[in-house]
């Protein structure tokens, strides 16, 4: 049966008023900076009667995990990761890599990436300094950053112009920002990952669809996310699958301390690279280079 | 033996051929593209797109300078808060009735207003302001900072072009009008340089160059880039 425009353009922000009136009245997911976990939990059936059930409890799982990921001081996970490419051909490639996260907040975070192409990254915040290097390569580049991850995170992905998937998810601010960006979200279905039980939500933002599947009780972690970017071309996906999470780490300086390899050199990072004094623009170049 | 029955087998063995043949040029194509997979074994395709930041929001047509407040903004950056309160942003469903408009008590009534066609020619208008030059931002202080609802946006290395290096433009965007005078002038970036470069060192930066242009080496977003630069000294 096709409805008429207009009812699903109503029903839809009918939808969208009832999000935003759960997620508004709810303090850690309505703007409330200071929430994070120690914000109470409220009583989201209260809150927003008008929202259905299955929603009311998608919107509930989604905070929950929010507020729990940033309430955590410390935490270790890995996730493998894959990502669509659409190619100039029009085919789709599937990229991958396997991360391993080490968080120590308020203002450490270690995150190791092997990229399916086998090359290593590290990204490390000590608090005084963000040092991002590849192995192979052989090269590192470092920025003073003293301050918090939230902070770092930023700087490192806006104003570096680095790579870090999912580093929303390691904000302390996570519960604050997600009221911004969800417009819809919805009960999927309760499954399990290896076993392990998990509710599966889908929602949309302004730009992105989303679906997590975050396990069930009391501590509510990501065990898989997927982002579809429904505006690019191809409406690329990625998703992670997440594992080995430890909220309780025994942590050491040795984990933060950076020590560069033997014959590793420092470059900047490219947003930084300055240029040398009295230097005039290129009289001639060999044109663009494409690798 | 029936010459009928050397026909399957040939049939079959033209069309393995013709797809061999096929493979072997869409393999081509694809080389034929923007590269940039890592190993050596790579059929040179593309590693990078929107979907490799891994981030919950996306920006397809994000001016290559964040900084440029004159630049139209795609839709998402209404998730901007208006100041650096770090308040969530506003959106369309929190938005109250009427928006952000001031109450209708403060506003200047409809009298007092320049009337439309009051406004000066564009001739006569004061210029636009500069485009803001690039200074790599400071740390951000403890406690706060801007933390707008897309900032987890993640721009590709091609698009890290646009960036002012030191105080001078070399973006190919900020050069479009020198691309009409002249096409000499390299702005894109690349995993590798196009030949085998001379390498020379001057206070502590290295240089690599290829024919007449110069280049560093810097660490993009997914890794070491190689950036051309105006000639050193």
């Amino acid at each position: 049966m096709k409805l008429p425009r207009t009812f699903l353009l109503a029903a839809s922000l009918t939808c969208s008023l009832m999000i935003a009136a759960l997620l508004l009245t709810t303090p850690a997911l309505g703007g409330d900076e200071k929430g994070g976990a120690a914000a109470a939990t409220p009583d989201v059936t209260a809150a927003a009667p008008a929202m259905t059930e299955s929603q009311r409890e998608a919107a509930a799982l989604l905070k929950g995990m929010a507020e729990y990921l940033a309430g955590l001081r410390s935490f270790t996970c890995a996730f493998r990761a894959g990502y669509d490419v659409l190619q100039p051909t029009g085919q789709k490639i599937e990229f991958g890599e396997t991360r391993h996260v080490t968080m120590d907040r308020p203002n450490r975070l270690r995150v190791e990436e092997i990229s399916s192409d086998g090359t290593r990254d590290l990204a490390l915040f000590d608090g005084r300094n963000m040092t991002v290097m590849k192995a192979d390569a052989g090269v590192f580049a470092q920025a003073p950053q003293p301050g918090t991850v939230d902070d770092a995170l930023v700087y490192f992905v806006r104003d570096l112009k680095m790579r870090m998937p999912l580093a929303l998810l390691l904000t302390t601010r996570l519960p604050g920002e997600l009221p911004g960006r969800v417009r819809t979200i919805d009960y999927v279905e309760s499954t399990d990952i290896d076993g392990v039980p998990v509710g599966h939500v889908a929602g949309r933002t302004e730009n992105v669809d989303f679906q997590f599947w975050i396990t069930e009780g009391k501590h509510p972690l990501p065990l898989r996310v997927v982002i579809t970017y429904v505006h690019a071309a191809g409406q690329p996906q990625y998703w992670a699958n997440f594992s080995d999470w430890n909220t309780s780490p025994q942590l050491t300086q040795a984990t933060f301390k950076f020590t560069p390899p033997k014959g590793a050199r420092q470059i900047a990072f490219a947003v930084q690279v300055p240029r040398p004094a009295g230097a005039q623009p290129p009289a001639a170049a060999n044109g663009e280079i494409k690798p | 033996m029936k010459p009928g029955l050397l026909t399957g087998p040939c049939v079959a063995c033209l069309v393995a051929m013709l797809s061999l043949a096929l493979l072997t040029i869409d393999d081509a194509s694809a080389r034929g593209g923007r590269g940039g997979g890592g190993g050596g074994r790579g059929g040179g395709f593309s590693r990078q797109g929107p979907a490799s930041s891994g981030n919950f929001s996306h920006s397809s047509a994000r001016p290559s300078n964040s900084r440029d407040a004159a630049a139209p903004r795609p839709s998402q950056d209404i998730q901007r808060p208006a100041t650096p309160t770090g308040r969530p942003p506003p959106s369309e469903i929190t938005h109250p009735p009427g928006g952000n408009r001031p109450p209708d008590g403060t506003r200047p009534p409809e009298g007092t207003r320049p009337p439309e066609g009051s406004r000066p020619p564009p001739g006569d208008r004061p210029p636009p302001p500069p485009p803001p030059v690039y200074i790599p931002p400071p740390p951000p202080p403890y406690g706060g900072y801007y933390y707008g609802g897309g900032w987890d946006y993640y721009d590709n290395d091609e698009l890290i072009v646009g960036m002012v290096i030191g105080g001078a433009v070399v973006g190919a965007a900020a050069s479009a009008e020198e691309e009409t005078t002249t096409t000499t002038t390299t702005t894109t970036t690349s995993a590798a340089l196009p030949c085998d470069p001379t390498v020379t060192t001057l206070d502590g930066v290295t240089y690599y160059k290829c024919g007449s242009q110069y280049y560093v080496e810097a660490y993009g977003g997914s890794g070491p880039i190689y950036m051309p630069v105006p000639p050193p000294g």
